[in-house]
Parts: structure tokens; C-alpha cells; sequence
């Protein structure tokens, strides 16, 4: 977890901020990686169970306008427990599901393997792992194998999951309710718990654009914006 | 007999002779005897009574015939090693069929002398016989001297001397021949054929027929095909080892040399195979077995022996292996690979192995894709599939569907409302021991049932609802409310059920 110096305008702890980043983005391997590149292990996880729904969105958000397959590992109580992703769903949502392939594992070990051998088979463009907290070394095996493969995985995690030690960053995800009277398209509130690109704590509240796919950031109640901070979001 | 022998059966009685008895109508046979037994006199198919009657203190077990047969069975199996033809025959015959296997065991006598020391070996007392035909070599190894390997030239000689009862004729049919005084398979074979079945009538004349066909297919005149136990593979590769495998090591180094010789005769054939199984024979007469499967034909020798290291840590090499088979199932036509395939090609190839991958190693329903079916009820229109279905249907999804849900339950979940109004979404409601206050509904979307199902009766009201605390969920209530006047409600009352997640 980054110190957040933010609320400070004191130069010297501003310099000291600036500091910090460039050391943990080294940590990272490279300042251009740790900005730009997207094969990363991220994670998000939903506030609670009935947000699953937000979450799983949110984790294929970036990834709507590819083209590429996705591979889906969930284990397998977990899955029956919330649902399987549903076709009619994800194509309304604009990603086909033809670019689906699921897995569903039995044990804890078998989705993490899967995860890994999906993520260095070069077959596909994003994996998503819906798998319980893992450890610290499993959690470094998949950014590493994230990272050299140049494929992005993001962990589904639990609800109020501890999650994975290893991931750039966190993100809990919980759908929201709109007092405006328009139609239920996906609102959701997004909270940065953990970014090691430095990023400071934040809640942003994001609208689904349906024309575009996309979510678009609708009021920030704090910290800074969330376009410039890596998340890979396109803008409305 | 034997087979309890084999596996440590202890008599009730070690010192006395020892019988086996089935209960067979309201009288109980023998069904076997040993030396001791059969030395006094007590012989298969005997009264258990008479038995007793001649040797009063003789040792009684019940037979198990089920365990008999299943024993057979395994050991027809593990003769896969010398052909994959191979079948059971009765209670206690197998046969196997030998052609083109004879030259690799050092030739035909050698081969009966072989299988005689196996069958030794494991504790089997076996007659065995060699012949052109598969009724031949039954009454050969019936019959015949033991070890007779006849040939077609030799045949008619060597069968001609065997009572008519080689034949594996009925009691009746017996009869009839004595009655005749036909006592061999020669004189049967010396009659004129014209003209013998009209001399018979009635029974007789279909008994007489059944004769001649017999006859037939055991002189090889009618052909008498022989129905493989085992689903026979397309090629097969093998290698037998002087000095047994052992550790688990040397079993991979084996296999992958088998299966670089498999994919080489694939490649030469222009086929790929489906599935992939992998026969381990123990020194023990064991038998265990590896299987894969890929999601398209292949004959890559990398992918097929990165799919068999997954399971080749199952097979336990025990007292060691001495002969390992390698059979290619389900072959079809593979095209020569092209080298330049475009970069399509090569991902669509990628993803296939990484789904043959998974499935070894998971289990093949483990891995899916999702297909759409044309189906009212939302939980029927995507069905999982197999990883290598090409059409999964997602084109034909209807453009002006009504939204839905990211996530589906399976199951629909049963809801408590706790304050509804007629006809309408719920006001609150429970779901998971959790309150949730409805906020705003869309709806409802009426799914009628498909009428022609009978266990999905009643149509379902759908409603997408937002609840206060923001999360959006997919609700419908099974079943209508009568209408005075317009209709009757539908049998029962309505239950709420939650069926999915927006986002």
C-alpha cells in the first residue's frame, strides 16, 4: 500500500511522493512497464455477493473491443454459487461469447494452474480467474507469468476476499443505485484499495456506456482521476 | 478353481478334496473339482448330493460366477498385448484372434508354447489350439491334442477324428447324430451334402441345418468373423521390453519414442487421431491404461506427449512393464500442415491445444464454450459445449432480445417476498437470509412456458429490479394470478424465484 502523501502540498513531501513511485515502479520492473503495459496481474472483487455481476464487468471492461478469446477459470463452487456468465448477457454487453472458453475447476490448485498454462499458451487475450485468496507465491507466479507472456489476468476475487498479495492493483466493485429516473444500465461504485503504480485510495462512480462499451467516470469524490492512473478505461 | 487359488482362498478343509457347487433350478451341481476330488471320482455337473453320497467328507464352497467371468474378461484384456482382437468365449474360452501376430512371438508353435508359460505363470492351467477358423480352434483346444496348431491344408486331417460334440453342438442335435451313427466330425464331413437336409422334417430338418452351417464356418467354408472385445484402433505401435520398466522415468523415455513412431506412420498416412490410449502390460499380467483426448485430429508428437505426461504419472510400473502399446483412435484425414500457416491458423491452433491441455489434465467436462439455443427459458438458451464445437449459435441470438442478466444462476433461486402488490414486482424481498427493498422495476417479460415440455407448465413473469443498496437482479415470479373474468390462475400460487445479476 502506497503512503498517501497526497492531501499534503508541503514540497518537500511532494518530491519525497515523487520519490517513492519512481522506487516502487522500478520494484515493478521498468517505469515505462509499470505504466503502459496492461499484462499484469490486477485484481477486482466485489463488495458483496450480488455485485458479482458489477465485477465481472468491470474485469472485461478493457477488454470488450478485442477480438481475442478469454479464457474464464472459475472453481467450481464458486461459479454454481454466482452464476455462470451468460451468453445473451455478454453479448449485449458487446463481447461475444463465442471468445469465451470456461473452465471449471475442481480444486483451488487445478484454477491456478489453469490460469498459468492459459496465460502462457500465447491462445488467448485476457484471463480472468474467479478463485479464492491465493498465497503470495502463487499470486507472483501468475503477474510473472502475466508479464512475460504480454497477457493481462485479472482475478475475480471473493467478496470480502483478502485477495492476491501479488497484484498491481485492487479494485473492489459495487453496483450502485441512481435516483435518476432513467433505465438500469450498470452504475457502479469502484474503489482503489491498492495500486503500486502509487496511486492514492479513490472512489469513483462509473456509468456503462452502451453505444461505446465502456464505462465513463461519472463524479470522483476523491483522489485523482482514474483515466491517468493505468486503469485502462476508456472514456466516454 | 484356480482363480480362488490365485487369490489366496483358504479351504475350509486344506487336507480333504474340494469342490465347487451352483445352485442350478432346485438342485445344486458342481461347477469344478480339484485333483483330489477328481481322483475319487466326483466329476463337473454332478449332484452336489451324489458327491457327498461318494465322498462323504468332501470340502463345499459356492462358485462365484461373476467373479469368474470378470476375471476372464481382464484376462481377455491383457491379451490385447498379443493382438486387439480379442473376445470371450463361454464361461471359460478365449479367443484370440493371431493373424499377422504369429512371426513377432518367433512363429506359430512358438507362440502356443508362449502363451501356455503365461497362462502357467499366473496360475492358470490352459489347452490351447491354433487354427484357420475360429470354430476349428475351439474344438482343437477342446478336443485336440494340446498345443495343435493346424493349418488350412491340415485342417480337415486334424479335425476329422474329433467326436461330433466339437462342433459345439446342442444335446439334441448329439442325439440325433448317435441315433445316426455319426460319432466324428469326419463322418459328418463325408456325407453327401446335396440333398442330406431334405431328407430331415421339422426340428430335426433345422437341427440338421444348424449342423451344416456349423460346419461350415469351422472349415472356413462361411466366414465366421470374430467380435473384438475392445474397440479396435485404427494403428498401433509397440515395444516390448527385455528388461522390465520400473520407474516412472524410463516409462516416459518409452513413450515418447512411441509416440514419435506413431506420429510418424500418421504423417505417412496423412491422418490425425482423436484419441490416444497408451497400454501398459506388467510383468504381473497387469494391465493399466493411459487415455487422451484432443479437441481436433492431430499427429503433433510434442502436443500428443505434452498431453500424456499428464497421465502417465498414473499408471504405477510395479513389479515393471515389459510391453507397452500405443493405439491411435478415431483417425481421420489430417492435411499436410502448412508451414506458413497465417497468424489466424496458428492462434486458432494455440487455443486448441491449450483446451486439450486443460482437458487432460481436469477432465474433458471441465473445460467448455458456451452455445446458444433457441430456447424460451433463459437457463436453456446457452447450453455448455465441447471445446472444439465450431458452430456455437451466438448469430442467431435474437437482435431485439429484452436485456439480460451478466450472470445466470443454473438453478433458479427461490425468493421470500415479504410485501407484494397483485400484479407487479415485489415490493421486498429476501434472498440468501438478505433483505433487499426494491427500488425501481422494469417489466414484467412474459416467457411462456414451451407447452410442448411437461415439467416447465407455467409461464414466468420476469422483472428487472434495482434495489436501494444498487444491486440490480433478475426476478420472476413462476406462474400467473388469476384475473376475474379474463382467466384462471394458474395451478398453484405464484412463487418468486432470483435467476440472475446485472451488472
Amino acid at each position: 500500500m502506497p503512503l498517501d502523501f497526497a492531501q499534503n502540498d508541503n514540497p518537500a513531501c511532494s518530491a519525497k511522493r515523487e520519490e517513492l513511485r519512481h522506487l516502487i515502479r522500478a520494484l515493478e520492473g521498468g517505469e515505462a512497464e509499470a505504466d503502459s503495459s496492461p499484462a499484469r496481474l490486477d485484481e477486482v472483487r466485489p463488495e458483496r455477493l450480488a455485485d458479482i455481476a458489477a465485477a465481472s464487468l468491470w474485469a472485461l471492461a478493457p477488454h470488450i473491443a478485442g477480438g481475442k478469446p478469454i479464457l474464464w477459470v472459475g472453481e467450481y463452487h464458486r461459479i454454481m454459487d454466482e452464476g455462470l456468465p451468460y451468453g445473451p448477457g455478454l453479448q449485449q454487453a458487446g463481447v461475444t461469447p463465442v471468445r469465451f472458453i470456461l473452465v471449471r475447476a475442481r480444486r483451488a490448485i487445478d484454477a491456478l494452474w489453469a490460469m498459468e498454462e492459459g496465460l502462457r499458451s500465447g491462445a488467448v487475450g485476457l484471463v480472468v480467474g474467479e478463485v479464492a485468496d491465493m498465497d503470495l507465491t502463487a499470486s507472483r507466479r501468475l503477474s510473472l507469468a502475466a508479464r512475460e507472456s504480454g497477457v493481462p489476468c485479472m482475478v475475480l476475487g471473493p467478496a470480502g476476499g483478502a485477495g492476491a498479495p501479488a497484484a498491481f492493483s485492487r479494485v473492489q466493485v459495487s453496483a450502485a443505485a441512481r435516483d435518476a429516473d432513467d433505465d438500469l444500465k450498470p452504475y457502479l461504485a469502484a474503489r482503489l484499495e491498492k495500486h503500486r503504480g502509487g496511486e492514492p485510495p479513490a472512489t469513483s462512480f462509473m456509468e456503462w456506456n452502451d453505444a461505446t462499451h465502456s464505462f465513463a467516470m461519472v463524479a470522483p469524490l476523491a483522489g485523482g482521476t482514474l483515466a491517468a492512473s493505468g486503469w485502462h478505461l476508456a472514456s466516454a | 478353481m484356480e482363480r480362488w487359488r490365485r487369490q489366496g482362498g483358504i479351504s475350509p478343509a486344506p487336507d480333504r478334496p474340494l469342490v465347487f457347487y451352483e445352485q442350478a433350478g432346485n438342485r445344486q451341481l458342481l461347477t469344478a473339482v480339484d485333483e483330489a476330488a477328481g481322483a475319487m471320482g466326483l466329476r463337473i455337473g454332478q449332484p452336489l448330493a451324489d458327491a457327498r453320497a461318494i465322498v462323504p467328507d468332501v470340502a463345499v464352497l459356492p462358485a462365484d460366477r461373476q467373479a469368474d467371468a470378470e476375471a476372464l474378461v481382464r484376462l481377455a484384456r491383457w491379451f490385447v498385448r498379443m493382438s486387439p482382437i480379442t473376445a470371450t468365449d463361454g464361461d471359460e474360452g478365449l479367443l484370440v484372434d493371431t493373424t499377422g501376430a504369429d512371426h513377432l512371438m518367433g512363429g506359430e508353435t512358438c507362440m502356443l508354447e508362449t502363451v501356455t508359460g503365461w497362462l502357467a505363470g499366473l496360475g492358470i492351467s490352459a489347452r490351447v489350439a491354433l487354427a484357420p477358423t475360429r470354430g476349428a480352434a475351439w474344438a482343437l483346444a477342446r478336443y485336440g491334442a494340446n498345443g495343435t496348431v493346424a493349418a488350412p491344408e491340415t485342417l480337415a486331417a486334424l479335425l476329422a477324428p474329433l467326436p461330433v460334440a466339437a462342433l459345439r453342438l446342442d444335446g439334441g442335435t448329439i442325439l440325433l447324430l448317435q441315433r445316426l451313427g455319426l460319432k466324428t466330425v469326419g463322418d459328418i464331413a463325408a456325407l453327401p451334402r446335396t440333398g442330406i437336409a431334405r431328407r430331415f422334417r421339422g426340428a430335426e430338418a433345422r437341427q440338421v441345418s444348424d449342423l451344416l452351417d456349423r460346419l461350415d464356418r469351422v472349415t472356413g467354408r462361411k466366414p465366421d468373423p470374430l467380435g473384438a472385445l475392445v474397440p479396435l484402433p485404427d494403428w498401433r505401435v509397440r515395444r516390448a521390453f527385455m528388461e522390465p520398466l520400473m520407474t516412472p522415468e524410463g516409462l516416459m523415455a518409452a513413450a515418447a519414442s512411441l509416440v514419435t513412431d506413431l506420429s510418424h506412420a500418421l504423417e505417412t498416412a496423412g491422418q490425425g487421431l482423436r484419441r490416444l490410449r497408451l497400454l501398459a502390460f506388467g510383468a504381473d499380467g497387469s494391465l493399466q491404461v493411459a487415455a487422451i483426448g484432443t479437441s481436433r485430429a492431430s499427429r503433433d508428437a510434442a502436443h500428443l506427449m505434452r498431453l500424456l505426461r499428464e497421465k502417465i504419472p498414473e499408471i504405477d510400473p510395479g513389479f515393471g512393464i515389459d510391453l507397452l502399446l500405443m493405439e491411435a483412435h478415431d483417425c481421420i484425414p489430417l492435411a499436410e500442415r502448412q508451414m506458413a500457416a497465417g497468424h489466424e491458423e496458428r492462434t486458432t491452433e494455440a487455443l486448441d491445444r491449450l483446451m486439450d491441455r486443460l482437458g487432460t489434465r481436469l477432465g474433458q467436462g471441465s473445460v467448455a464454450r458456451l452455445r446458444h439455443r433457441e430456447s424460451h427459458l433463459p437457463e436453456r438458451a446457452q447450453t455448455l459445449a465441447a471445446p472444439a464445437t465450431d458452430d456455437l449459435g451466438w448469430d442467431r441470438l435474437p437482435a431485439d432480445l429484452p436485456p439480460r442478466p451478466l450472470r445466470l444462476l443454473s438453478r433458479p433461486e427461490p425468493i421470500e417476498v415479504m410485501a407484494e402488490v397483485p400484479e407487479g414486482p415485489p415490493l421486498t424481498f429476501r434472498w440468501r437470509r438478505v433483505a433487499w427493498r426494491v427500488a425501481r422495476a422494469e417489466g414484467p417479460e412474459r416467457l411462456s412456458s414451451e407447452w410442448w415440455r411437461h415439467d416447465a407448465p407455467k409461464s414466468r413473469d420476469y422483472y428487472r429490479v434495482e434495489v436501494t443498496a444498487g444491486p440490480r437482479f433478475w426476478l420472476f415470479r413462476h406462474g400467473l394470478y388469476g384475473v376475474p373474468g379474463v382467466r384462471h390462475a394458474e395451478d398453484g400460487t405464484p412463487a418468486w424465484y432470483l435467476h440472475g445479476f446485472f451488472a
